[in-house]
């Protein structure tokens, strides 16, 4: 770690104007975020005379990764949401060049706050109710920002109305495809459900996070969200397919009933329409919320690949692969085999 | 073999956890420390049943695949059901009743799939129930 801080230095000097005696300090990596490699670190500097501190964090694309993504989509997203109401960490710097730091990296400013652990019952405590109304009510500014104005759509292309599900799908079943290890038949059971019943076209096209969820986000101990985090599949689309994933009760211990175990369905519901300006129709909302289990699968079958094959030994894709899989099959059963029942 | 290895796991989950996990500094490897431990409790459970599991799941989609054949329409989907239909299990070891298991998922993945586009709904729910069950019995228990 001491090689590493000692060249991020060597970087943040010949990047930081004026800068001088730069010293990385405390460079710990933080677990999550599994598409790259994230560490926290201390920097301090000299400039015009005085000693500078700030508290940085370092995103390294990594030798493998839980999801193959875009950096310059990730360091968009939080360039694009700077200084507007959704909350973000300033991001500072870009670098492709794998001079540096072995592999392309960016640099955030690090927020005070910790993320809850969406597997654990009730991590916001008494707080929760709070954190709901913010929550569910920035999911709703991201919908409602205009990614024409804010930088997106230099890196971010814009799918037709009636083609985010296709697209969407498509996408994942690729996924599937290429990193199954062995036949999975809930998940192709699911993905010939979702072609047959397709949803209505998109309301809006709008900038989808990807992965906007309980733990994706820095709350501090008084209940203010601090940061919306892990932009990594932020895309163009149906603004449903946000509002579905974090409705998933993959990420809520499996309470059914309060979303992100924060507050219930029709309140987080309510406070999305509201800060959105759109409107939510059952018959979309169930195909967006059955899409998300089986893009869930996707990426946990690729997380299963990844160890299996020796990819990344990192323990948490054996973990996530298991226990995720397992889950995400159960939800989609039981939902898709009550259908046929009813049939 | 005593302990049994189920129980050899169990027993290390408990000392990564409770002593490894906690006498490291670096909340990094801490984390991974405990997943580890976590990884090794869920080995220990699929230790236990990895064989009834394949064996059961076998022996029921050979089942469904005797009852369902008839109402195939594409004579060569149809042979291999019925030829499937009468397969057994000699070999007791996991990786292999894992690949005949892999073998006859992808034949359950045809015929669902043949039978929602021909709307033979009763076969489909026999489909849907042998999921639900495999399903719960693969369930991971925590705690």
């Amino acid at each position: 770690m001491t090689d590493l801080a000692q060249r991020f230095a060597r970087f943040l000097e010949a990047n930081i104007n004026d800068a001088s005696d730069v010293v990385v300090e405390h460079m710990d990596r933080i677990h999550g975020g599994a598409s790259r490699e994230t560490y926290r670190c201390k920097v301090r500097w000299h400039e015009g005379g005085r000693e500078v501190e700030r508290g940085l964090i370092l995103r390294r694309d990594p030798p493998s990764s839980l999801i193959e993504t875009k950096r310059e989509i990730e360091y968009g997203a939080y360039r694009a949401f700077q200084d507007t109401d959704v909350p973000v960490p300033a991001a500072l710097f870009l670098e492709t060049d794998s001079q540096w730091l072995e592999r392309p990296f960016f640099v955030m400013e690090e927020v005070a706050g910790s993320p809850a652990n969406p597997f654990q019952p009730e991590p916001y405590g008494q707080h929760a109710e709070r954190i709901g109304e913010q929550f569910w009510t920035i999911l709703g500014q991201i919908a409602a920002a205009d990614w024409r104005t804010n930088g997106l759509v230099d890196v971010l292309e814009a799918p037709k109305p009636e083609d985010c599900w296709r697209r969407e799908l498509g996408y994942w079943e690729g996924v599937i495809d290429q990193d199954e290890l062995e036949p999975q038949p809930i998940a192709r059971a699911a993905i010939r459900w979702l072609r047959r019943n397709p949803p209505p076209p998109a309301q809006r096209i709008v900038v989808v996070h990807g992965d906007y969820r309980s733990g994706n986000f820095l709350f501090d101990n008084t209940g203010d969200v601090r940061a919306i985090l892990d932009w990594e599949m932020c895309h163009l689309g149906d603004p449903l397919e946000d509002l579905a994933w974090a409705f998933d009760p993959l990420w809520a211990a499996g309470d059914t009933q309060r979303p992100a175990q924060l507050v219930d369905r029709a309140a987080a519901v309510d406070l999305w329409k509201r800060s959105s300006g759109l409107q939510v129709d059952p018959v979309a909302f169930e195909w967006w919320q059955i899409f998300a289990h089986v893009k869930g699968l996707a990426i946990w079958i690729s997380s299963s690949k990844e160890y299996a094959t020796g990819a990344n030994s990192d323990p948490l894709f054996l973990v996530s692969g298991w226990l995720c899989t397992d889950r995400h099959n159960r939800i989609l059963v039981e939902k898709l085999a009550a259908k046929a029942e009813e049939q | 073999m005593i302990p049994e290895p189920n129980q050899a796991l169990q027993v290390m989950m408990g000392t990564l956890a409770m002593e490894i996990a906690v006498s490291m500094g670096d909340d990094y490897r801490q984390a991974n420390v405990n997943l580890l431990a976590f990884a090794a409790m869920l080995i220990a459970q699929e230790y236990d049943r990895a064989a009834e599991v394949r064996s059961v799941e076998n022996c029921e989609m050979r089942a469904l695949f005797g009852r369902a054949a008839g109402a195939v329409h594409d004579v060569e989907l149809r042979a291999r059901l019925t030829a499937a239909a009468g397969g057994s299990d000699p070999d007791l070891r996991v990786s292999q009743l894992t690949a005949t298991n892999n073998e006859l998922r992808r034949l359950l993945i045809e015929l669902h799939a043949a039978v929602e586009e021909h709307e033979a709904a009763g076969v489909a729910r026999w489909v849907w129930a042998f999921l639900r069950r495999a399903a719960e019995r693969r369930a991971i228990q925590l705690g």
